[in-house]
């Protein structure tokens, strides 16, 4: 899922949201939604698949979550991905 | 070094046309400077590359460096940095099985170089801006 998806969610959103304030745990972020842990799990783990959030050694033996700041890809590999998308455009207007 | 290649089924001549006179038709609508995804791109032998959005803005996309129909074409290539820290893009069209091999080399040049690993700053201001989205609600 790309970042921008991620964040077509609204709990999702709610959950930066809240991280933008502070770094938490998911049980502190679970206490603050009225929806299971396990789904707030899946919501994180989106989050943190698609680079918008990363965990951090938090107090204790816990994680927090933070949002990532550097969450969208590096130059290298935004040009590798524009590349294979324009060369298959270009493929495909040839054979029109 | 990013590298890429694709077999067209038409000979180099109508590949290098296709490349350099249908740029709009390839360039993916989602990597467009001016953020129109039907705006027009244009490459043109005396060295302008750019785009003009349908409500009449333009933006620069690079340079042409180089332009030798209808084997290679070099590019100075602005998308992901800046015009003042280029990357460098080098298209050779070779003839193969009747049809035509195209292979597109991009690099960074010296004063890229560092900006290479680094997040395309098109990218960071999208974060950004997402971030004040947020912040407003």
């Amino acid at each position: 899922m790309h970042a921008l998806d991620a964040l077509g969610n609204p709990v999702r959103r709610k959950i930066l949201r809240q991280l933008r304030d502070s770094p938490l745990s998911v049980n502190e972020l679970a206490a603050r939604f009225p929806i299971s842990r396990p789904a707030i799990s899946r919501h994180i783990r989106v989050l943190s698949d698609t680079g918008l959030i990363e965990a951090r050694p938090g107090p204790g033996a816990r994680h927090q979550y933070a949002i990532r700041m550097k969450g969208f890809a590096p130059v290298r590999a935004f040009l590798d991905e524009f590349w294979d998308s324009a060369l298959a455009r270009l493929e495909e207007l040839s054979r029109q | 070094m990013i590298e890429k290649t694709i077999i067209l089924r038409c000979p180099p001549e109508q590949a290098f046309q296709l490349f350099t006179g249908r740029v709009s038709d390839w360039w993916p609508p989602t990597h467009r400077p001016t953020k129109d995804p039907e705006s027009e791109l244009f490459m043109e032998p005396n060295g302008r590359f750019w785009e003009r959005a349908r409500d009449g803005r333009e933006a620069d996309l690079g340079r042409v460096i180089n332009w030798e129909p209808p084997h290679r074409l070099a590019l100075d290539f602005y998308l992901g940095t800046n015009a003042a820290q280029p990357t460098a893009v080098e298209v050779a069209f070779t003839p193969e099985n009747g049809g035509t091999r195209v292979t597109v080399q991009h690099r960074p040049k010296p004063e890229s170089h560092d900006l290479w690993t680094q997040r395309a700053p098109v990218f960071m201001k999208s974060w950004e801006a997402v971030l004040h989205a947020l912040a407003a609600q």
